[in-house]
């Protein structure tokens, strides 16, 4: 008689002791009852143990196709060690918006732009006498100094968030 | 590693077409697959009273949620998943019934917060959620490890949702072939995610 192309021989269906093999009830636990022996079906309906497979058989295929079928997590941190770039273009965005924004004082004041290197010199003496004055405010209480602490953690945390953050972020 | 080489596993998801009605039909057809998931569950014999209720308990729940199935999910895998809860969520209960029986009655004052304690929490907490993941990578990995054949035949199975026949006549193989590489392929899968130190089982 000729083997039957679209059902599992019968070599890979049986195992010893009369039971069903790996493959049959792998086949059954996958729904596919059509290429299995209707002798086989019959003994997985009647045999505890071969049932107790197929369950086994059938947990692990729809778990293993839920996975299978499962969207990909997003993409993974940057590996240890390895930073992301300084965000040159954010920066120079950030400086060329501030200089548009000073546009208009210079429009209203042309003068202020000649002056500008006196003008820089004279700020740079108030601002030495700005942080000597800090300095002596120490003396005076915490309160100066604890704003302007304030200031520069978060000048500082604002970097080094931006330099960790992973460059594959928004792939 | 997986976002690169996963895309593989799934190029034409097809979905088969979805109905309240395909639950119903595959509900019946499925009773034989839903007592043995059960069983296996339970560690009970096919005729157990246990598993007869959890069985009518599986697939009330999947008659009474055919309209809340999503659209595009297979219904198979769907209606094991619930077997698989309700037979453990039976198990959870008899452990629950076993500990109340061995403890001393509660005292008259009304212990609050020992009852709050009691209440079982239905979301899965995060290192339970976190442990999910961990292993479905491990999965994917695993499967990226697999032999090119043995992944084609599952990728066709599973995501492409094609019969063992439909998959040898376009791998050009006999069908057995086709079946011992879906098993083989399975068996490799729950060896590795078993010799990684978690429960490779399903139960």
């Amino acid at each position: 008689m000729t083997p039957n192309p679209d059902m599992l021989p019968d070599d890979l269906v049986w195992s010893e002791g009369g039971h069903l093999s790996d493959i049959a009830i792998a086949a059954l636990g996958d729904g596919q009852d059509a290429i299995v022996p209707e002798k086989a079906r019959d003994h997985a309906l009647t045999c505890d143990s071969c049932a107790a497979q197929m369950g086994h058989a059938a947990m692990l295929s729809s778990e293993l196709g839920a996975v299978m079928r499962a969207p990909i997590p997003g993409p993974a941190l940057l590996p240890e060690g390895e930073r992301a770039p300084v965000p040159w273009l954010a920066i120079i965005a950030a400086l060329l918006v501030a200089a548009v924004g000073s546009l208009s004082s210079f429009i209203e004041n042309p003068i202020a732009l000649t002056e500008s290197p006196n003008a820089f010199v004279r700020e740079s003496s108030l601002a030495f006498h700005a942080g000597s004055a800090l300095f002596h405010g120490i003396a005076n209480g915490l309160g100066p100094l604890l704003s302007f602490g304030c200031a520069a953690i978060l000048f500082g945390a604002g970097a080094v968030v931006a330099r960790s953050m992973p460059r594959t972020w928004a792939e | 590693m997986f976002a690169a080489a996963m895309p593989e596993l799934h190029p034409a998801p097809m979905p088969p077409p979805f109905s309240p009605d395909l639950v119903r039909e595959e509900a019946a057809v499925l009773e034989p697959v839903v007592r043995a998931v059960v069983a296996a569950v339970l560690r009970e014999g096919r005729k157990h009273p246990d598993v007869d209720d959890c069985t009518n308990e599986t697939l009330r729940r999947a008659l009474e949620g055919a309209t809340r199935i999503r659209e595009g999910e297979p219904v198979r895998p769907w209606i094991i998943g619930i077997a698989r809860h309700v037979a453990l969520d039976s198990l959870r209960a008899k452990k629950r019934r076993r500990v109340r029986e061995a403890e001393p009655a509660p005292d008259s004052s009304g212990d609050v917060t020992s009852m709050v304690d009691r209440v079982a929490d239905p979301a899965p907490a995060a290192n339970e959620q976190l442990a999910v993941e961990q292993r479905n990578r491990r999965v994917r990995a695993a499967i990226e490890q697999l032999a090119p054949v043995m992944r084609d035949a599952l990728t066709k199975f599973h995501i492409e949702g094609k019969p063992y026949v439909l998959i040898a006549k376009e791998m050009n193989v006999p069908l057995g072939t086709v079946a011992t590489w879906v098993t083989r392929g399975r068996k490799i899968v729950a060896s590795e995610l078993a010799s990684g130190g978690e429960d490779g089982g399903t139960t």
